[in-house]
C-alpha cells in the first residue's frame, strides 16, 4: 500500500525539483481567480441595497462575507508567489525552458493520462450505457495504464468486480447507481 | 433516572429479536459510515421510511445503531485509506492513516473502536444527568457565538493542520468557506458565484466535495506513484483497544467536548471531533507526533465525534432542536412515530428519555463487537496493490458522490474539485482546513451577518463575554500568523518582504 496524498503528510516548503516555480504558478492562478472573486464579491456587497436596513449597509449584503475572504485570500496568495519568487522561481522557470520537452513532459504524462481516463469515466461513459459496463471499461482501462495487471487479469476482474458493484451496492443495497 | 433506563434495558435485552435486528442494523451503520459518500444523515433518513409502522422500541433501536454505528465506520476508511467516510472522521485521518502506513491498521481500529464506545458512553451518560441544564447553557449560544465559534474552528484547523505552512492552511480554509458560499443567500435570496448556471443555485454539496478532495489525489497519486510498496498489517485490535486506558484523561476531556460542541444546535459530529482533536493537540505532551500517527489524536477525535451524538440528542429531546444534521433527520422519526420532544417530554412521555438510554447503551456495546468481520475485511483490502485497488476506489467514489442526492452534477463537482486540490495537495496545501471551511461556510456567513442585522452597534458584544473570548483568540491567531514566534516559520509579513524573516 502506498499513500502520496497522506492528509498528514509532513508539511514542508515544496523544496524538490521545482518547488518554488509549481508554488508561483499555482499561487499566481489561484491569485486571478481569486481577484475575479473579488470583482465579483465588491458588486454583490456595494452593489445591492436591502429597503429597511440602509444603516447596516454593507455588513449584511451577500458579498460581506465573499469578500473579507477574498480579500484575505488576497493578501495570502500575494504572499505565497512573492515568496515562491524570492526562493527562485524565476531561474527555475528558466531552467525549465531550457531543458528538453521530452525530460519535462515525461514524469506528467502517466498522471494526467488516468486524470483524463477518468474523466471519460464520468464524463463520457456514465450516464450514457449502464453503470456496471461503465465500470468495467473504466477498470479495465485504468488497471492497464496504471501496468497493474496482465491484460486477461484486467479484464476478469474489471468484470467481476464492476458486477459485484452493480449487484451488491445496486441490487441487494438499493443504492441508486448513476 | 438510572433505575428507569435499567429497567428499560432488561426488558430490550428480554427480546433476542430487537437485539438481533440492533446488530445487524449496527454492521449496517458501520458499513454505511465505512463506504466515503454515504452518510449516518442519509441512513437515518431512509429508516425512517423503512421502519414506519413498526413499534416504535424497534424503531428508535435500529435508528440509533444505525447513526452510533456510522458515525463510528467512517474512521475505517480514513485509517486505512485516508478517504473519510464521513465528515465526522476527517480529524480521524490525520494520525489514523500514518498508523496504517506503519502496518498499524489493526492498532488503530482498536483504539477508534474504544475511543468511539467511550464517547457514546460519555455522551449518554451526559444526556440521561444534566439534558436540561445543559441545553439551556446551550441557548446561550446566540448568533454571533455561532459564526465566530465556526470561524475559530476553521482558522484553527489550518493553523494546526500544517505548522510548517500555516499560510497554505489558512488559504485552503478560505477557498473552503468560499466554495461554501456559492448558490443562492439564504438571507436575502441573491445568487452567488453562480454565473447563470441553474445547478450551482443550490451551491455545492458538502459530501462530493469532500470525497473528490480526499478521495481523488489519493487515487491518481496511488496509481501513479513511483514506489508502490505494500505494508504489511501487524499487530491486533486488542492492543488498540487495550491502549485506551492509558488515555483515560484525554478521552474524558475529549468526551467534555464532543458532547459539549454537540449541544449547539448545527454544530454536529465533526466539529466535534475537531474541536477535541485541537484541544488533544494544543494540550500534549508530544505535539511533534500529531499528523504523523498520534495515538492521542485518533482518541480525542473518535470520543469526541461519537460523544457529540448524546450531546445532539440534548437539544433535540429537551428543546426539539438537533444539535446536528443526522439528529434532524431523527427529530422527523420522532415526530412520525408520535412522540413530541421538547420541554414537555419528560412531562407527557416520561418513558421514552431512558428507553433511548437503554437502546444507547446496548449500541455502545455492540459497536465493540459488531462490525468485527468488517475490519477484517477492510484490512484484507491492505493486501492488495495500490494500483489494483485504487481503479476499484475510483468507482465507488462515484456511485458514492451519485447516491447522495442522486444526481450527475454531483459526480462532476467531485471530480472537478478532487482535479483541482490534486494540484493544490502537491504544493502542500492541507485538505482537512478546505473541508471544515467547506462546512462551517454557511454557518459563519448566515449567523455574522444575522448578528449585524439585529445589532447595529458593535457595542453590544462588551455584554457577551463568550464573543470576547472568541474574538480574543481569533485575533491571536491571525498575530501568530503575521509575526511567528522566534524559530518558528517565516511569517506573512516577512512572505511579502515586509520585514526579515
Amino acid at each position: 500500500m502506498t499513500s502520496p496524498a497522506s492528509a498528514s503528510d509532513e508539511p514542508a516548503e515544496p523544496a524538490e525539483g521545482r518547488g518554488a516555480l509549481r508554488d508561483a504558478a499555482l499561487g499566481g492562478v489561484l491569485w486571478l481567480l481569486n481577484l475575479a472573486a473579488l470583482f465579483e464579491s465588491v458588486r454583490l456587497t456595494f452593489g445591492v441595497t436591502f429597503p429597511g436596513s440602509e444603516d447596516q449597509g454593507a455588513l449584511i449584503a451577500p458579498g460581506f462575507m465573499p469578500l473579507a475572504l477574498t480579500l484575505a485570500l488576497f493578501v495570502m496568495l500575494s504572499a505565497v508567489v512573492v515568496s515562491a519568487l524570492r526562493r527562485g522561481a524565476l531561474h527555475e522557470g528558466r531552467a525549465l525552458l531550457q531543458s528538453p520537452l521530452a525530460e519535462t513532459v515525461r514524469p506528467l504524462a502517466r498522471p494526467f493520462a488516468q486524470a483524463i481516463l477518468l474523466c471519460l469515466f464520468v464524463f463520457g461513459l456514465v450516464g450514457l450505457v449502464p453503470f456496471w459496463a461503465a465500470a468495467a471499461l473504466y477498470l479495465f482501462a485504468a488497471l492497464l495504464l496504471a501496468g497493474a495487471l496482465k491484460w486477461h487479469w484486467a479484464a476478469l476482474l474489471s468484470l467481476t468486480s464492476a458486477v459485484t458493484v452493480h449487484l451488491l451496492m445496486g441490487t441487494v443495497m438499493g443504492i441508486p447507481l448513476p | 433516572m438510572l433505575e428507569a433506563v435499567f429497567a428499560n434495558l432488561r426488558i430490550l435485552l428480554e427480546q433476542p429479536v430487537l437485539i438481533g435486528w440492533m446488530v445487524v442494523a449496527m454492521t449496517m451503520g458501520i458499513i454505511v459510515g465505512a463506504m466515503p459518500g454515504l452518510t449516518a444523515t442519509m441512513a437515518i433518513a431512509i429508516l425512517v421510511g423503512l421502519t414506519y409502522g413498526l413499534d416504535p422500541q424497534l424503531t428508535f433501536a435500529i435508528i440509533l445503531s444505525v447513526y452510533v454505528g456510522a458515525i463510528y465506520g467512517g474512521s475505517i476508511t480514513a485509517i486505512f485509506f485516508n478517504i473519510p467516510g464521513t465528515a465526522s472522521a476527517a480529524a480521524t485521518a490525520l494520525d489514523g492513516h500514518p498508523l496504517a502506513q506503519q502496518g498499524r491498521a489493526n492498532y488503530a481500529i482498536g483504539v477508534t473502536r474504544m475511543a468511539s464506545f467511550l464517547g457514546t458512553l460519555f455522551g449518554l451518560v451526559l444526556l440521561l444527568a444534566v439534558a436540561p441544564a445543559l441545553a439551556a447553557i446551550a441557548l446561550e449560544f446566540t448568533s454571533i457565538e455561532m459564526a465566530l465559534l465556526g470561524l475559530f474552528g476553521v482558522l484553527v484547523s489550518g493553523f494546526l493542520v500544517t505548522p510548517g505552512m500555516r499560510i497554505k492552511g489558512w488559504i485552503s480554509a478560505c477557498i473552503g468557506m468560499l466554495v461554501s458560499l456559492v448558490g443562492i443567500d439564504l438571507l436575502h435570496g441573491l445568487p452567488r458565484f453562480t454565473m447563470g448556471v441553474p445547478m450551482l443555485a443550490t451551491g455545492f454539496a458538502v459530501v462530493p466535495v469532500m470525497i473528490g478532495v480526499f478521495a481523488i489525489p489519493q487515487i491518481l497519486l496511488g496509481l501513479t506513484g513511483a514506489e508502490v510498496r505494500r505494508i504489511m498489517q501487524k499487530g491486533r485490535m486488542s492492543e488498540g483497544m487495550l491502549e485506551i486506558r492509558h488515555h483515560a484523561p484525554l478521552a474524558l476531556r475529549s468526551g467534555i467536548i464532543g458532547t459539549g460542541v454537540g449541544i449547539i444546535p448545527g454544530a454536529g459530529e465533526d466539529i466535534g471531533a475537531w474541536m477535541a482533536y485541537f484541544a488533544a493537540r494544543f494540550t500534549s505532551k508530544k505535539k511533534e507526533l500529531f499528523g504523523k500517527g498520534s495515538t492521542e489524536g485518533i482518541v480525542a477525535a473518535e470520543t469526541g465525534n461519537n460523544a457529540a451524538i448524546g450531546g445532539a440528542l440534548i437539544p433535540l429531546l429537551t428543546l426539539a432542536i438537533p444539535g446536528s444534521a443526522p439528529a434532524a433527520v431523527l427529530l422527523g422519526a420522532l415526530l412520525l412515530n408520535g412522540i413530541r420532544p421538547g420541554p414537555m417530554l419528560m412531562i407527557e412521555q416520561p418513558e421514552f428519555l431512558p428507553l433511548i438510554g437503554a437502546i444507547l447503551l446496548i449500541a455502545c456495546f455492540l459497536l465493540l463487537i459488531c462490525g468485527i468481520a468488517v475490519n477484517r475485511l477492510f484490512v484484507k483490502a491492505l493486501d492488495i496493490p495500490t494500483r489494483v485497488l485504487m481503479p476499484l476506489v475510483a468507482v465507488l467514489t462515484v456511485v458514492g458522490a451519485y447516491a447522495i442526492n442522486i444526481s450527475t452534477f454531483d459526480i462532476a463537482v467531485m471530480l472537478g474539485f478532487g482535479l483541482v486540490f490534486t494540484l493544490l495537495h502537491v504544493q502542500k496545501y492541507p485538505m482537512a482546513p478546505m473541508i471544515l471551511g467547506v462546512i462551517l461556510g454557511p454557518l459563519i456567513d448566515e449567523n455574522l451577518r444575522r448578528t449585524f442585522l439585529a445589532e447595529s452597534d458593535p457595542a453590544f458584544l462588551l455584554e457577551r463575554p463568550i464573543a470576547l473570548i472568541l474574538i480574543a483568540a481569533i485575533a491571536l491567531m491571525v498575530v501568530a500568523q503575521l509575526v511567528p514566534p522566534r524559530g518558528a516559520e517565516t511569517g506573512l509579513l516577512s512572505r511579502l518582504g515586509l520585514r526579515r524573516g
